[in-house]
């Protein structure tokens, strides 16, 4: 979002009057410092309280107790003032321990430890936040058992906090590829009744060494694939407490030749939501 | 959300960016902040009314133009299937590396 290919590309749907809320991934501006034009788009969705707040670099459910940690809930202490924000999300995961500084965020398998973690964890990100909290469901899982009971996972991580949950639709694509899955496995049972936030976005396949089929990965740098909106066609009715659906996109993936595609994805997803 | 005519000029001219929303800022405005390239003048486009079944192909529907459950779990997998082989295909590129080092996450 802070790239200019992002706003040169969004620019006529916000002439337009077509962008009901914006989301502000508040941590990735702590370090690079937030551009003029990203501070008065931010204050003005947060003055009409639609701006929502997701947090990247927390790392969840990392083991350890760190300084970096301890320093990130400081900022959001005083980010959570900043603006007007509806809610805040962060991820399930991790994405440090040790010597592993940082990378996608990875997934940790349910157990009364790991929950035990998710928990305390989660319950010190919603004692900061003055307004709901929630968290994001994972692309990456290790096992197709990881993948069933992520869902459960979640819920039970947010519920002692009464935290909702952001579903991410092309994080469920994801393990529905890399699974084999069908949606009805990965969905018939998901605690709809906790999803507040959906996102949509795009992704990329990459080889692995163990294997010569590919795998999905939620990389945000291409346009939304057709099976992602179906799921959102799919799971709309069955979601009471949804508030917002955003579309999300790396701007600096974005080229000027692919600002229309990234237009149509916004306009056929606002057109879903509107018939959902 | 509408939002005023005053704000898209500024945040247009603070990024850099002609805008229809710049336009009684003048060149020099503009030209102050170094512009990279001019917005794409596309015409703007219609949404489109989607639901589930447009992403499948006739034969997927039912006759009364609804995909039962189960049509559209066998349906979805067959379309994932043959995404996957599609994809294996395809001689990958080196993963991007994201504008900090961060390689080639994405957000999630």
């Amino acid at each position: 979002m802070p790239e200019t290919q992002f706003l040169q590309a969004s620019m006529p749907l916000f002439e337009a009057g077509d962008v009901g809320a914006v989301e502000w991934s508040f941590d990735t501006g702590w370090k690079n410092g937030v551009s003029e034009w990203l501070t008065s788009l931010i204050g003005t969705y947060s003055e009409a309280g639609r701006l929502t707040g997701h947090g990247v670099h927390f790392s969840l459910l990392s083991a350890d107790w760190t300084q970096r940690q301890q320093g990130w809930l400081e900022k959001f202490k005083e980010e959570v003032t900043r603006h007007q924000y509806l809610h805040h999300t962060e991820h399930f995961g991790f994405m440090t321990a040790g010597d592993f500084h940082r990378s996608a965020p990875l997934p940790v398998p349910l157990l009364e430890s790991t929950l035990k973690l998710g928990r305390e964890r989660f319950a010190q990100l919603a004692a900061v936040a003055p307004c709901p909290m929630g968290l994001e469901n994972l692309a990456l899982a290790l096992s197709v058992d990881d993948a069933l009971e992520q869902h459960d996972f979640l819920e039970q991580i947010v519920s002692p906090s009464n935290g909702f949950l952001l579903l991410d639709l092309h994080n469920i694509y994801c393990q529905l590829c890399n699974f084999n899955l069908s949606p009805a496995e990965l969905l018939d049972n998901y605690p709809f009744h906790l999803v507040r936030e959906i996102h949509v976005s795009g992704g990329s396949w990459e080889p692995t060494a163990s294997s010569k089929e590919p795998i999905r990965r939620d990389t945000h740098d291409e346009d939304v694939p057709a099976e992602v909106f179906s799921l959102l066609d799919y799971v709309l009715p069955r979601c009471p407490n949804l508030e917002v659906v955003f579309l999300e996109r790396l701007g600096n993936t974005l080229q000027e030749h692919q600002f229309d595609s990234f237009r149509k994805d916004f306009h056929t997803l606002k057109s879903i939501v509107a018939n959902g | 959300m509408k939002l005023s005519s005053n704000t898209l000029k500024n945040i247009a001219i603070s990024a850099g960016i002609a805008a229809a929303a710049a336009g009684s800022a003048s060149a020099e405005d503009i030209e102050a902040v170094k512009p990279i390239r001019t917005i794409c003048k596309a015409a703007p486009i219609k949404p489109e009314s989607k639901t589930i079944k447009d992403f499948f192909t006739a034969a997927d529907v039912n006759k009364d133009g609804k995909l039962s459950a189960e049509e559209f779990n066998n349906a979805y997998r067959a379309i994932v299937v043959q995404e996957k082989a599609k994809a294996a295909k395809v001689k990958h590129p080196t993963p991007r590396v994201h504008i900090d080092n961060c390689p080639g996450c994405g957000l999630g």
